[in-house]
């Protein structure tokens, strides 16, 4: 498997030659091997501990029985350029245009969609925070709990089993809580490992312990007096009451396994994959976009290991001049093109570049078993999109959107019809998500029906 | 035929006292007359009747239901259709007789299984409000509720403890919100230190930002230009305060600023900067919290500037802590600076290049400008300290209180809390819970916060508890639950002191008090919430907004935020009839309502000459008296695009007749919705109504829905819907009436004013009572109903009638 | 005092006092006086009140009194910016774009047939004016009537001027002075011409007057052995001898704007402060040395400080970031004296009196300024300075214009544009007044 990685790495790191400018000190050639030895490195030093209290079996149980059991999204905030991402041909034949190239590999594991989107979604660069609650902000003023997006909706469903119930990685966007708040992201790689693999200091777990403590000690003096009150209320009272008791009984669970958390020692990883080998040759380069493979080994490992079910990865947006050959503008200037070729093979070399790394990453999880021996890849629903269609434009509609993996069938291009400005609700795609990750729910967001006919 | 009706309710109560069996009155007549569209062959509507268990004492609740609808079917002589052989006048006394006599009888029999309330949690805004009199805090902008799951509706109210569930995900949220209350009220520390930062004027060289008017000058230049420049659109704020993360404390504060407008009429056009120089400069007053980011942004105030004359502003806040403020240039000029600088520029100066960005330098100071002279913010205020709430539990603390002040302050808070006096053993637990706490961490405030948490969460707090009495054949509730009912019937929130006392005193009840209480509650301004959720719920109104129009197609909808004014109309219409005591058939039709000059417009009546609303007379021509002619009801039953004469001949059939139709059969398409304009909506549904089973229940919704067809998907009135269609808005309804427009069905709506006021009565009985009806509370309906031509149908009254039913004070 | 000892001041007052007779009307003249101090080769690097380390505490009085402007431009090189500020002409269009000391090199002179000097169109109009210090665009004294015609009624200026090294001989010794046509040779010229300009100011008098004042850079009478001629000393030694020299400029302005303030002239008088061109010794601002502007083709060349000081239409005490260029001279006094310019005679400035009263509108102010030195033009706006060999800096984030303006820098190019498009009406060259040079 290392070789694979190996392999793989070294095609991947023909296929986008990251010349980094002469301004850092880093020649091609230790570029290369740093990408070889990266993905070298991650078949090593992983020693995961599965935490064993049955409270978490049970759980797990819930998530047993369905398709697939984890939720990867990645999202660059600029979208893709609408021409060479969508395929000409629908099917299972289509020919892939120069920005899914990198995927060749993975044409059987990945579905194409055109022309889905979200209605009623205006343009601006707004859009891409919309990607997952199908929902702008000011046409929810009112109720706020709309914003509540997909990602955070699993957290609360099949994140609990977790010690993470989500993780939202790079740059922020497109999480938000069920209070409306767009959610934090940790963009750091360091920190990412730390927070996953590196125990927290005792006084920080004190905290957090006595925090459950107290919630719990709540919950036992309430069930005493929910018990007294049971005593004097009428029969049909107390079938409602039975709920309040099992409720209780249900956090009073939750919270154990939290605190279980607690003490439950993080898996340990190799560090390496953050700080590079004892030997000088590998330097692992933090910097973004160079972090882009770390982050997604990290995202890796956190599967693997179980530390969470739920990861969102966004790609920022901003107008940084990436350190590639041939880049010459900012990101987001290059976004506005306006159709110039020169530019728009500058903009194509960064978006292939996250596409590769994004091919690359599904390696890994093909190639990496998770706990219950099936590979990631195939327990895992990996979504790549933007809530923003043709950046050139701040365009809404028909939105970039590839999903692989999580055992649904895939292989084909799928375009929809556009009913006027709207393409297919993208919160049909999410319902059959949902579903397919067990959780029955007919509706989410601005969704028509599903498309579980295309993908199940 | 009203004189049919009115005959048959009366001698329905002459039959209803005699009490012989006439079970071979009834099968007959069924046989004969229902028995055909509902018996085994066919069950129009889903009902079939000829397995109707009649005979026997005992009669199956579900039965009961069958029997009770088919009462009012022929009451409202609505069956059978008028194409079926009909009985005579005769048959239908003695059938009407008959049911009316079985369903009390069975009524009786079924008294203490059906018809109870449910035991039923607070609700989101229950909750909520109840924390707000609880600890009279200011709840503007702290919600901890913000996180509950929406709540089910359960027969068009989520206030019915039948559909209230409790997860564990809402109960880890009551253990939140508990924890963000304890910290927001408990405030033993002193006053907190008062915070002023300002910029502008002399003090400001330090803090002023480094861009004024889009020109970087230092601190000479900058006391010359004495001024911050509102840039457009982009908001002002206090750097020190936006770089402190907001203010540092819950409290009142005070903004200040100066501003003056420069250059309103400036050398380039109007519709260049997309600008109105005609109407004065507006500044407006936001609050926002970078934490919960644009959520909470929220204008507060706005005020007129006057031309090159500075004026002074003032205005006083509550802020949470960390929230912040801004100045807006309320209807500055429309669009980036940038664009200002790259498309306007070059038309006025040679020098200027397009489409480029010009330096700044070379517009600021020609153009109109919005000074802001100097900008403050001080405080935060109290009228007192420690604050209310927290001194209503936790009267004068000693220097080093101890754990019996602990007990003696919890013990005072939960009997606030539970809404009904406590026993020793019933808080014991909670005391020794924080006793504890305070002993093992000798912290006493973190004591006494523990211990409000666990009250918080208590199930006595949470659920409107009513204990079983002793003696099971009493059905009466107790005053304290009656205070209770009364409180969130009228208040949506817990019972005031008053009502409180009263209640302790077990004066409440009686009826004179009552009807007291209830005028002084619907006095309160506490009563709004009842205005809101009612209305939210009965006319739906809660549904506005979630298929907005588009803003392509309807700029003004979001310019004039019509969607808000339309909501306020109704709520200020329902407020009025009720303050006033007036009609209810007024909400059928009024020959008033209430307006704003946006909403005027959009009525396309002449102009309010007030800021804000105002009660309107409606001239006679006028479609707009009633609900019908509201906006915000005729907005809401559509979908952004097109009417939906379904839904809203749905809508009246539900909400103002009482006689909901079926839900369709699941295998029946929905109408494909056709803009092209070749066939009108009314075309389409012809087609659809030619299916049988369609055809049960269409033939009640399409004429009605047809006949508001004047109306558009904003609620604006048309003639026709495009050169070559004209809109025909007459139907037929069941009964063989014809009606015309919206008039038309308003008037079939007068014409039985029972069966309005029965709906009516209906759902407030629900909403009152929190809970679904049964057949078993018909007596009380029938009873108000009955009573209302008498109390001219005043809207109070009702009320009235309906605190002083028999269901309001039963369990 | 030292007047006691000036012989030609009876004749001088003489001369005047026909003067005012011929020329001024009955009633007292209200018109301001109008005084123009042109420093020698002081950039802003030199001038405390622009964050220069070396103090100077009488030009920054006039700063505070008055008002500062940090944009201002002459040319690069000294007799350019003279003829400049005499013609309100730019040097492709008076023809003097680089330095011919008419003295020295018998160039053309500056013939008053063909321009209209501000002194002589003020003059005409019945202010009475006087120049002191440098004069070398005509030959002196053989044309001794040359300052006449040019509208000085009075004059103290040097004759045979050679450059620095007569500097170092004005300093330590004596040199040769022309006083109202009459030739001798004083210890300490910078001094003489100093008092003789305010016993000029201070004598009363019915009209308005203008004060010409292109000054000499000299250290004190009292400098150093060291500082005499030839010297060829090390650059600290420069630096040195010249940190001397602009105190006693700096002296000298102090001793002139006291004399004002005395007269009672303080309310009516326009004192402008300014130099001829950047410094011809690196001076420093804030601590990091700054660059020696004089003669090189950049903003530091050009760039020289800018103060006004005018009671009568402001109280001061401010900072304009407004763009002042050498040509703007002339317009503006012309508005003050209430007279209109000739017809024949081409201005290419524009009045700052809107600014000077401390208007906010752009449209009433200059959005670029210009430079040249021979066929080298440049021309900047608040931020973006861009030449005619195509190169463009960013001011603000590059003062001494070292680095290319960044590519992603999304204003830049615009600005850019838009300068060349202004840079474009400018020609390198124009029908000179005087034919071929």
């Amino acid at each position: 498997m290392n070789y694979d990685g190996n392999r793989v790495a070294a095609r991947d790191s023909k296929e986008f030659l990251i010349k980094p400018k002469s301004k850092q000190h880093v020649s091609k050639e230790a570029n290369m091997s740093r990408i070889e030895r990266r993905s070298f490195l991650r078949g090593l030093g992983v020693s995961i501990a599965l935490p064993s209290f049955a409270s978490l079996r049970a759980e797990a149980r819930l998530i047993e029985s369905a398709n697939a059991k984890r939720f990867v999204c990645v999202s660059p905030n600029y979208g893709m350029h609408p021409s060479g991402f969508f395929p000409e041909k629908t099917g299972a034949d289509y020919s892939m245009p120069a920005l899914l190239q990198p995927l060749q590999s993975h044409r059987a594991d990945l579905t194409v969609f055109s022309n889905l989107d979200h209605p009623g979604v205006g343009g601006g660069h707004g859009c891409s925070n919309t990607l997952l609650n199908g929902v702008e902000l000011k046409d929810v003023k009112e109720q706020p709990q709309r914003l509540h997006s997909l990602d955070q909706l699993l957290g609360e469903k099949i994140g609990r089993a977790t010690r993470f119930p989500t993780l939202a990685l790079g740059s922020s966007g497109v999480s938000w809580s069920r209070a409306g708040i767009k959610l934090p992201t940790e963009a750091n790689p360091a920190r990412v490992f730390a927070k996953l693999f590196v125990d927290d200091n005792t006084k920080l777990k004190q905290q957090t312990r006595q925090l459950l403590d107290e919630d719990a000690s709540i919950l036992d003096v309430v069930l005493q007096d929910a018990k007294r009150l049971e005593e004097r209320l009428a029969k049909a009272d107390r079938n409602k009451l039975e709920q309040f008791l099992t409720a209780i009984r249900e956090v009073e669970r939750k919270l154990k396994r939290q605190a279980d958390w607690i003490d439950i020692a993080k898996p340990r990883a190799n560090d390496a994959v953050i700080r590079g080998g004892d030997d000088d040759d590998t330097i692992v380069d933090l910097a973004y976009p160079y972090n882009t493979s770390v982050m997604y080994d990290l995202m890796v490992l956190a599967l693997q290991t179980n530390s969470t079910n739920v990861i969102c990865y966004g790609h920022p947006g901003g107008n940084r001049l990436f350190p590639f050959d041939g880049i010459t503008l900012g990101y987001h200037s290059l976004t506005h093109h306006g159709k110039r070729p020169d530019l728009l093979k500058e903009l194509t070399i960064i978006e292939s570049f996250y596409t590769t790394q994004f091919s690359r990453f599904l390696t890994k999880l093909k190639d990496t078993p998770d706990s219950s021996g099936r590979s990631l890849l195939e327990s895992t629903i990996v979504m790549f999109g933007s809530g923003m269609g043709n950046a050139s434009s701040h365009s809404s509609r028909n939105l970039p959107i590839m999903v692989a993996g999580g055992g649904m069938k895939h292989g084909s291009h799928h375009r929809f019809e556009r009913q006027g400005r709207d393409g297919r609700p993208l919160s049909d795609l999410f319902v059959t998500i949902l579903q397919q990750l067990g959780i029955e729910q007919e509706s989410f967001a601005t969704n028509s029906s599903n498309l579980n006919h295309l993908l199940t | 035929m009203s004189r049919l009706v009115s005959l048959l309710i009366t001698c329905a109560w002459v039959c209803s006292a005699q009490g012989e069996d006439g079970s071979d009155v009834l099968e007959p007549f069924l046989e004969s007359y229902c028995i055909r569209c509902h018996g085994p062959e066919s069950q129009k509507a889903d009902r079939r009747f000829d397995q109707l268990a009649m005979h026997g004492t005992e009669l199956a609740s579900e039965d009961a239901e069958l029997l009770q609808e088919i009462l009012d079917q022929l009451n409202l002589a609505a069956m059978p259709p008028d194409e079926e052989p009909q009985p005579s006048d005769e048959q239908l006394k003695q059938v009407v007789a008959e049911l009316t006599n079985m369903l009390a009888k069975a009524r009786e029999d079924a008294r203490d299984q059906v018809g109870r309330v449910v035991l039923r949690r607070l609700n989101r805004a229950e909750y909520r409000n109840t924390i707000r009199d609880l600890f009279q805090l200011n709840m503007v902008d702290f919600d901890p509720t913000i996180t509950f799951p929406t709540d089910e509706s359960t027969d068009g109210f989520d206030n019915v403890g039948e559909g209230l569930v409790t997860s564990d995900y809402l109960l880890r949220n009551y253990l939140d919100a508990a924890h963000q209350v304890a910290d927001k009220v408990i405030l033993p520390g002193p006053r907190p230190e008062k915070i002023h930062y300002q910029m502008g004027g002399e003090a400001s060289s330090p803090s002023a930002p480094e861009i004024l008017n889009g020109v970087a000058v230092d601190k000479e230049g900058r006391k010359e230009a004495g001024r911050l420049f509102i840039k457009f659109r982009q908001p002002l704020g206090l750097p020190r305060l936006d770089k402190k993360r907001g203010v540092p404390a819950d409290g009142e504060y005070v903004i200040r600023l100066s501003a003056s407008a420069i250059r309103r009429k400036s050398r380039y056009k109007d519709e260049d900067l997309r600008y109105n120089s005609d109407e004065p400069m507006r500044l407006s007053l936001s609050i926002d919290s970078r934490e919960l980011g644009a959520t909470a942004h929220r204008i507060i105030s706005e005020y007129e500037i006057p031309d090159d004359r500075v004026i002074e502003i003032e205005h006083r806040v509550w802020l949470e802590k960390g929230f912040t403020f801004h100045a807006h240039w309320a209807n500055g000029p429309n669009g980036s600076f940038k664009r200002i600088l790259r498309k306007v520029l070059p038309k006025y100066n040679k020098d200027a290049l397009y489409p480029i960005r010009n330096p700044p330098e070379m517009y600021v100071g020609s153009g109109p400008e919005l000074h802001v002279h100097t900008l403050e913010i001080e405080g935060p205020f109290y009228d007192q300290w420690p604050p209310a709430g927290f001194a209503r539990f936790f009267p004068e603390p000693p220097k080093k209180p101890d754990a019996e002040y602990l007990d003696k302050s919890l013990i005072r808070f939960a009997a606030t809390a539970f809404r009904k006096p406590i026993s020793q053993d019933e808080i014991e637990p909670y005391l020794r819970l924080a006793r504890e706490y305070f002993a093992e961490h000798g912290d006493f405030w973190a004591a006494a916060k523990y211990g409000l948490r666990a009250i918080l969460t208590s199930p006595n707090f949470i659920y409107l508890v009513e204990e079983n009495p002793s003696d099971p054949s009493d059905r009466r509730i107790t005053e304290h639950e009656l205070a209770s009912r009364l409180s969130y019937f009228l208040w949506s929130s817990m019972p005031d002191d008053e009502l409180r006392d009263l209640a302790d005193r077990g004066t409440l009840s009686d009826a004179k008090t009552l009807r007291a209480q209830v005028e002084r509650m619907l006095g309160d301004p506490k009563s709004i919430a009842f205005c809101e959720n009612f209305t939210g719920q009965w006319l739906g109104l809660r549904k506005l907004g979630e298929m907005p129009p588009d803003p392509e197609k309807n700029p003004g909808y979001y310019e004039d935020q019509l969607e808000e004014a339309m909501r306020r109309e109704t709520q200020l219409f329902f407020a009025h009839v009720l303050q006033e005591n007036r009609s209810i058939m007024e909400f059928v039709h009024a020959d008033y309502t209430f307006l704003n000059t946006a909403l005027a417009g959009h009525y396309s009546l002449p102009a309010v000459q007030h800021r804000g609303f105002k009660k309107v007379a409606l001239p006679p021509s006028s479609h707009r008296g009633g609900l019908l002619g509201h906006g915000s009801i005729l907005t809401a039953t559509s979908n952004g695009v097109e009417t939906q004469p379904v839904v809203r001949g749905v809508w009246v059939l539900e909400n103002l007749l009482g006689t909901p139709p079926n839900p369709p059969p699941p295998d029946v398409e929905p109408i494909e919705p056709d803009t092209r304009g070749v066939a009108t909506i009314r075309e389409l549904m012809e087609k659809h109504r030619n299916n049988a089973t369609c055809y049960e229940c269409h033939r009640k919704i399409d004429p009605i829905g047809l006949s508001l067809e004047n109306f558009d998907y904003v609620g604006t009135w048309r003639e026709r819907y495009s050169k070559k269609l004209p809109i025909d808005s007459s139907g037929e309804l069941p009964d063989g009436t014809t009606i015309k427009g919206p008039e038309g069905i308003k008037s079939f709506l007068l014409s039985r004013p029972e069966q309005f006021t029965q709906c009516l009565t209906e759902k407030l009985m629900i909403y009152a009572l929190g809970r679904r009806l049964s057949f078993s509370d018909r007596d009380d309906i029938d009873r108000i109903v009955a009573a209302m031509p008498e109390l001219e149908f005043g809207f109070r009254e009702l009320i009235q009638q309906i605190v002083a039913s028999e269901g309001f004070h039963s369990k | 005092m030292n007047l006691m000892n000036l012989p030609p001041l009876n004749l001088a007052l003489l001369t005047t006092s026909i003067l005012c007779h011929s020329s001024s009307p009955v009633h007292a003249d209200e018109r301001p006086n109008v005084i123009l101090i042109v420093a020698d080769d002081i950039g802003c690097d030199w001038v405390s009140c622009y964050g220069a380390e070396h103090r100077t505490p009488n030009v920054d009085r006039l700063a505070r009194e008055g008002v500062r402007y940090e944009t201002a431009w002459c040319t690069p090189s000294s007799m350019p910016s003279q003829v400049t500020l005499l013609t309100g002409q730019y040097p492709f269009r008076h023809g003097w774009t680089g330095d011919h000391n008419v003295a020295q090199q018998g160039a053309k002179e500056l013939s008053s047939d063909k321009f209209t000097t501000l002194a002589r169109a003020l003059s005409a109009s019945g202010y009475v004016a006087v120049v002191g210090g440098q004069w070398q665009v005509n030959r002196l004294p053989e044309q001794s009537n040359a300052l006449k015609k040019h509208g000085f009624d009075e004059h103290c200026v040097y004759t045979n001027f050679k450059s620095q090294k007569l500097k170092n001989q004005a300093q330590n010794s004596s040199s040769q002075i022309m006083t109202n046509g009459r030739l001798s040779s004083f210890p300490n010229g910078p001094q003489t011409i100093n008092s003789f300009l305010i016993d000029f100011i201070t004598r009363p008098r019915a009209q308005p007057f203008l004060v010409y004042y292109p000054m000499i850079l000299t250290g004190p009478a009292t400098a150093s052995p060291r500082s005499d001629s030839n010297a060829s000393g090390t650059s600290a030694d420069d630096a040195l001898r010249f940190a001397e020299a602009v105190t006693h400029m700096d002296q000298l302005v102090g001793e002139l704007i006291d004399a004002v303030d005395k007269a009672g002239l303080r309310q009516n008088t326009l004192i402008l402060f300014t130099s001829d061109n950047g410094s011809a010794v690196a001076g420093s601002f804030d601590g990091k040395p700054f660059e020696a502007g004089k003669g090189s083709k950049s903003d530091s060349g050009a760039h020289v400080p800018f103060i006004v000081r005018a009671p009568f239409l402001t109280e001061g005490g401010r900072v304009s970031r407004d763009l002042i260029d050498a040509t703007d001279l002339y317009p503006t006094s012309l508005e003050l004296a209430q007279v209109d310019p000739l017809r024949d005679r081409e201005l290419d400035g524009r009045s700052f009196l809107p600014s000077l009263r401390g208007s906010e509108d752009p449209f009433e102010k200059r959005n670029w300024i210009y430079s040249q030195l021979g066929e080298f033009r440049m021309i900047r706006d608040w931020q973006h300075i861009l030449d005619s060999d195509g190169n463009f800096h960013d001011l603000t984030k590059d003062p001494l214009q070292q680095s290319e303006v960044s590519l992603l820098d999304k204003i830049a190019p615009g600005r850019r544009q838009r300068l060349e498009m202004i840079l474009k009406r400018l020609p390198k060259d124009a029908p000179v007044p005087f034919g071929a040079r």
